[in-house]
This record gives C-alpha cells, sequence and structure tokens, in this order.
C-alpha cells in the first residue's frame, strides 16, 4: 500500500514539474499583465503625471457615467452580434454547399480558405482600396450595375463605416467559420438521414430535425470563438477607419488604446479594458455551456 | 495524501513570479545626478528618431551620424529608429518605464507630451546660451514650458502652396501666375475641377483640404481658421476657438469645398500627396518636404519639378499670407547617463554644418536664425519661397499636453462640414464642448 502510495505521490510530483514552465510562461504573460491591469485601473495612473495614487472606485464611475462610453459598448456589440450572425448563416450555407454534390467541390473546398490566411492588416488594406471613394472597385460595381447612381464614400460615411469595416470581417472569418461547420456536417452518421429518407421526411425536415440538431456543439463552438475574436477586433478598426468618421466605428478596442496612448490615462484604459474582460466573459460562458452540454447531450 | 499541498506549493511559486514581475524598476538617477563617463571611454549614445525609418530621409540621416562620428570619435550614435505612426506612444511608455533614449527626436505634437510626463531635460544648463538665443522666436514659443526652453528646434516645415501647372494649363489658366488671395485660389480651383479628369482618365479636384478623422485634419483646419482672423488658444492658453466667425467661415469654406466636389471628401494627406503626385490636384497646401515626396510617388525624379510650382498661401481675411508650421526639433532625456555628449550632439545636429548636409539631400530648412539666413540654404526658388512663408507661418499652440487629442476632435468639426448636411452651428455646439473639455484646467 505504501509502494503504490508513495509511486503515485512520485507521478503527480513529476506531473507538477512538468507543468512549473508552462504555470510560470503563463504568469509572466497573462496573469501577471492581467493583475497588473485590474490594479492598475483603481489608480489614477496617468503618463503625464508624476502621482499614480490609489483613487478606489473613480475610473469605474467616470467611465459608467461617460456616453462615449456607451457609445463604444453599442458600437462594439452591434458589430460582434451582426458579424458573428451573419458569418453562422453564410458559414452554414457554404458549408451545406461544399458538402452536397456540387462539381469541383475540392477545388472550392481548397481556395475557401485563402482569406482567412491573409493576414487582418493585409485584408484591411485590400478593403481600403476597394472601398476607396474614386478608385475603388465597389464604387464601379455599384455604378455600373446601377444599384448606385453615386459614388459611395464608405469609410467616411457616418452609417456606412461600421457596416463597410462588418463586411471586410465577414469576408475574412466566414470561410473558416464554413470549413468548421462543414467538418461537423461529416461527422453526421449517413444512417441518420437514410432513415429520415424512409419516414418520409424531405430535405427541409432534415435539416432541421437531423442536421441542425447535429451542429449544434459544432455551432456553439465556432459562435465562441468568433465572438472573442470579435469582441477584441482592433486591426480592422485601426486601419480602415481609426474610430471615425465622428466616433462612428470607435469599438471598446479604439477607446481603450485612445484613452490610455493617445490621452496616457493608464488608468482609465485599464478600467475599460476590465470591464470589457467582464463582458466577454459574460457573453462566453453561455456559448461555452451550449457547446459543453451539446456534448455531453 | 492528496494533491492540495503540491496545489499551494505550485500556486505559490505562480504568485511568487507574478509579484517579482510586478516590482518596479529602481529608480534610475537624472541626468544632473549622473556623473560623466571616465574620459577615454566609448560613449553610446541612444537616438530614438523616424528619420533613419523613412526612404526620404535615411541617406541624410546616414550622413549626418558618419560626419558626427568622425569628429567625435569618442560617442557613438546607435539608432533607435520608431516608424512615425507609433513614435510618440513607443517612446512615451518606454521612457516612463526607464528605457529612455539619451536624444530623442520630436515635433511640435509630441513635445509637449514628452514635457508633460517629465521624461525630458530642460536645455538651459546644457546648450550653450548663444544656440537658445539663436532660435527664431516663433519655434522659440513652441519648446517653451513654464519658462524654459525643453527642446531644441531643429528644422521647421511652414506649409505652402503646391499648383500644379499642367492642369493649370488645361484649364485655362496662366500655369506661372498663381493665386495670391484666397478669392483667386477658390475660382481658379473650380477651373481645375471643371477638367473633371486629366489624361490618365482619374478624377482632377481644384484643391485638397484634409477632411479624414485624424490630428492632421485638425491641424489643417486650424490654419484655416488663422486665414479667416481666428484662434484656438488666447495668450492665457483659454480655448477661443469658437469665438468669432472664423471657425464657422471656414467650415462653411469646407462644406463649399465639398459639395462643389472641389475637394476629394475624407482624404488625409498622404491620399492628396498621392493625388498631386499623379496630377490629379491643382492645388495643395504642404511643407517643404513635398519636392522630394512627389519625386518620389511620381515615378518621374527630378522631371517632374517642372510639372508644379510652389509659392506662399494666398491671403485671406487677415490680409496677410497665414499657414502654420510643423517642426522637427530635439530632446535629451531627464534620465541620460550622457547627458553632455547627447548636448554635444544635439548641437552638432542644429549645426551650420549638419543643416547644410540635411538640406543638400532633403532640402530642408532651419530653425536658428544664422543658419537658415546663409546662402547654403537659399540657393534656390524652392528654399527661398519656404523661408519666405517662414516669416509668417504660425506655430502650433501646443503647451497643452492634449493639443493632439483636441486636434483629432476638432477634425470631426471638418468631417460633419463636408460629409453631412447638418448647419454648421450645430456642428459646433455638438463639437465645441468635447475640445473644451481638454482645455479645462
Amino acid at each position: 500500500m505504501r509502494k503504490r502510495w508513495t509511486r503515485r505521490r512520485k507521478q503527480q510530483l513529476f506531473g507538477m514539474t512538468m507543468i512549473v514552465p508552462a504555470a510560470l510562461l503563463l504568469c509572466i504573460t497573462i496573469v501577471t499583465p492581467l493583475f497588473r491591469s485590474i490594479y492598475a485601473s483603481f489608480l489614477d495612473d496617468s503618463l503625464l503625471s508624476e502621482d499614480h495614487a490609489w483613487n478606489g472606485f473613480q475610473n469605474y464611475i467616470t467611465l459608467l457615467s461617460s456616453s462615449e462610453f456607451y457609445h463604444s459598448l453599442r458600437v462594439t456589440l452591434l458589430y460582434v452580434i451582426c458579424v458573428v450572425g451573419i458569418e453562422l448563416i453564410l458559414g452554414t450555407i457554404l458549408a451545406l454547399l461544399l458538402h452536397s454534390q456540387i462539381r469541383f467541390r475540392s477545388f472550392f473546398r481548397s481556395i475557401m480558405l485563402i482569406p482567412w490566411a491573409i493576414p487582418t492588416i493585409v485584408s484591411a488594406v485590400i478593403f481600403l482600396v476597394i472601398y476607396n471613394g474614386d478608385y475603388g472597385v465597389l464604387n464601379q460595381i455599384l455604378m455600373t450595375t446601377g444599384i448606385s447612381d453615386h459614388k459611395l464614400n464608405a469609410l467616411n460615411d457616418l452609417t456606412l463605416a461600421l457596416p463597410a469595416v462588418m463586411g471586410v470581417a465577414i469576408w475574412r472569418q466566414t470561410p473558416l467559420m464554413a470549413i468548421m461547420i462543414l467538418a461537423g456536417l461529416q461527422n453526421i452518421p449517413a444512417s441518420l438521414y437514410e432513415a429520415a429518407t424512409i419516414d418520409g421526411a424531405g430535405a427541409r425536415s432534415s435539416f432541421f430535425h437531423i442536421t441542425l440538431p447535429s451542429l449544434k456543439p459544432v455551432l456553439a463552438n465556432v459562435a465562441l470563438l468568433m465572438t472573442v475574436n470579435n469582441f477584441q477586433m482592433f486591426t480592422l478598426f485601426y486601419t480602415l477607419t481609426n474610430g471615425g468618421p465622428v466616433g462612428a466605428t470607435k469599438s471598446l478596442a479604439i477607446l481603450t488604446y485612445e484613452t490610455a496612448f493617445e490621452q496616457y490615462d493608464l488608468g482609465l484604459g485599464a478600467a475599460i479594458g476590465v470591464i470589457w474582460m467582464i463582458l466577454l466573459l459574460l457573453f462566453s460562458i453561455p456559448l461555452y455551456r451550449m457547446a459543453h452540454a451539446s456534448r455531453e447531450g | 495524501m492528496n494533491t492540495k499541498p503540491w496545489a499551494i506549493g505550485l500556486i505559490t511559486v505562480m504568485l511568487g513570479a507574478s509579484l517579482t514581475a510586478c516590482t518596479t524598476k529602481k529608480d534610475t538617477p537624472s541626468a544632473q545626478e549622473v556623473s560623466s563617463t571616465p574620459k577615454d571611454a566609448k560613449i553610446e549614445l541612444n537616438f530614438a528618431n523616424w528619420i533613419s525609418t523613412e526612404d526620404a530621409t535615411k541617406p541624410a540621416y546616414e550622413k549626418l551620424i558618419a560626419e558626427f562620428e568622425k569628429t567625435h570619435p569618442k560617442i557613438k550614435i546607435k539608432s533607435v529608429g520608431i516608424p512615425f505612426a507609433q513614435y510618440k506612444d513607443q517612446v512615451l511608455v518606454s521612457s516612463k518605464g526607464g528605457n529612455a533614449p539619451d536624444v530623442l527626436m520630436s515635433n511640435q505634437g509630441f513635445t509637449p507630451a514628452f514635457v508633460g510626463a517629465n521624461v525630458v531635460s530642460p536645455l538651459e544648463k546644457l546648450i550653450s546660451a548663444d544656440i537658445l538665443r539663436d532660435i527664431v522666436p516663433a519655434s522659440k514659443n513652441g519648446v517653451t514650458f513654464n519658462g524654459a526652453v525643453y527642446a531644441l528646434p531643429w528644422t521647421p516645415h511652414p506649409n505652402a502652396l503646391f499648383w500644379n501647372k499642367t492642369l493649370f494649363q488645361k484649364a485655362g489658366l496662366d500655369p506661372n501666375t498663381p493665386p495670391k488671395t484666397w478669392q483667386e485660389l477658390l475660382l481658379d480651383a473650380q477651373k481645375i475641377t471643371a477638367l473633371k479628369s486629366n489624361a490618365s482618365g482619374s478624377p482632377v479636384y481644384g484643391l485638397g483640404e484634409a477632411t479624414k478623422t485624424g490630428s492632421y485634419t485638425g491641424q489643417m483646419l486650424y490654419r484655416l481658421v488663422l486665414s479667416n482672423g481666428g484662434k484656438l488658444v488666447d495668450d492665457q492658453g483659454t480655448l477661443v476657438l469658437g469665438e468669432g466667425t472664423a471657425l464657422t467661415d471656414s467650415l462653411n469654406y469646407l462644406r463649399q469645398l465639398s459639395v462643389q466636389k472641389i475637394t476629394p471628401v475624407g482624404a488625409e494627406i498622404k491620399d492628396l500627396r498621392g493625388m498631386f503626385a499623379n496630377g490629379s490636384l491643382g492645388f495643395l497646401i504642404d511643407g517643404d518636404f513635398g519636392r522630394n515626396n512627389f519625386r518620389t510617388m511620381s515615378g518621374k525624379g527630378e522631371a517632374f519639378d517642372k510639372e508644379w510650382g510652389v509659392t506662399v498661401v494666398p491671403v485671406n481675411k487677415t490680409g496677410r499670407s497665414e499657414t502654420v508650421f510643423t517642426e522637427h526639433q530635439l530632446l535629451i532625456a531627464k534620465d541620460s547617463k550622457h547627458a553632455d555628449a547627447a548636448a554635444e550632439f544635439v548641437s552638432y545636429l542644429v549645426s551650420k554644418d549638419a543643416l547644410t548636409i540635411y538640406h543638400q539631400f532633403n532640402g530642408v530648412l532651419s530653425s536658428l536664425t544664422s543658419v537658415s539666413a546663409l546662402p547654403e540654404l537659399n540657393e534656390d526658388d524652392y528654399a527661398k519661397v519656404f523661408n519666405e512663408q517662414m516669416k509668417t507661418a504660425s506655430a502650433f499652440p501646443t503647451a497643452n499636453p492634449k493639443f493632439d487629442n483636441a486636434m483629432k476632435e476638432a477634425s470631426n468639426l471638418s468631417v460633419l462640414a463636408t460629409t453631412t448636411n447638418e448647419d454648421i452651428p450645430s456642428i459646433i455646439a455638438k463639437v465645441l464642448p468635447k475640445i473644451q473639455a481638454l482645455y479645462q484646467k
């Protein structure tokens, strides 16, 4: 008994030792900055001041009474909900198409991931050219097809700027969504569809009663992944509009950057980051639970 | 035995690591507190700058450093090149983190932040009084904070008016007679806009004004306000931008340019420079580095010089050529361990020898009265125009460390005036309080 116990202890010690380097790395790269940020959010921590006094919840009070914060929150939520929602629908349609017996299926599956493989910043620069008011392809298409009779300046238009940024995100991220859903589709046993066909179910009925329920864990997982990814989106906003025009695309990421590094108020910037993190957790936990529950079910 | 003690041990290690990482760096002694390095030791100075990262200025930078090191064998310059877009944030954060470079390049927008963050040293004890006395008065105002000079103005960049001679000819205008008044400028711009497209089929605009959200757009709005007789702040530093009609007049002017399609809406300066270089912009108000930019961007090199001219900005309501100048400046870090060597390097960079080299490469001017008057810096009409323009150019009122933020906020005035139909007083009423908040004392 004693011998077995010692061996178990040795195994635990070995396991713990193996974890230590990774745990230390996590401490230095994630845990420390996280705790420092939370601590900084309670300080009057300005780069323009020598005094970094403790100011309790003042940063949070300032933030929660600022219309700019709520505006950025609204922009971020609108962006995340629209982008993830549209990507889920488009991704499912694309995955179903790629799962069906279409010609050149392998070719389409191969080229699907190209937008995802392009770095975000490169995508942003490409779309800067596409959206250009004078030379952009978008205007040429809209005007030659008669959809618009005048040139649009999408990134400088108060109402079009946010949809324009969303468009780039959707273009870039939908392929990954489609590929992941496609993988989920391929795991649904063919026997389920065969049984449904024998029972007289049509394509629509099979989709709603077999495909969608079977895809639920995959859809919840990709939705979680894309929600986290888009909540943190900075590159597209910064490169395409830098939060403009007149704050129309000022997301929480841009607001944090502006507050911390343009107005030098690290304390307030950290407070935005903390609230942002809490919101992200509030969004992610139900999605995570949904994915987990579906898998167990 | 369960795993609890081991888990506690692991958590202790993790927390220990966290706390170790949380400990703050011991304060480094300031420039004044540190004695000089032993006489025979070679000193390495870190020089944070952005000119070594840009193709147009890199050759001049390398030549300047080589010449300095030749005459100062005991000092080695280590370049800390940071692209302009990230410059202010990176230098500020690294300096506050205890890793300040010895010498910092800066500009009129960045310097107030560096001074406000207390990372740079006053220069009176480091730089000779002769050099400080020689600074052009308009420049000296911009680098004096609470009575002390914190930055040595290096190269001023007054904005003057570039015009495209080819488009002038096509529009039936005399290519050698640029406008002298604001009215003439607008009429000429309208005629050029009427051309609609140039030889390559690109749309043609009469005049380029920056109208995209960003601090540069705000700075250019300030230039318009000056020409309409207004100011940003009064002598006490109180915001007076909304007083009088200058701001309203400036925004009405921008709206007119937008409605008549005289200016491309939503453009920033890099777009406008590209458009001028490819022959689709009649006028552009830009700095003295314009020539090099246009040569490179047009792909025609020096041959492109024949296609454009440059003159002082036309007069408007004040009766004088109102414009602004940006300025490259040099600062010495408060925590530099080699403050004397840094001062020697900075003094060299503003000297006649260095400016002559820099001028030969990039046509830059000098912020020192004696150097700017040298024949070597006035050898052609281009240099003469900019030296002339410098006489009426205004420095940006940058004493407020949040000036750059205020300019970014002000850019929203230009954006709203050019992209919406909202009446101008409503736009001002919407945006001005945000600028006022940045100027609250």
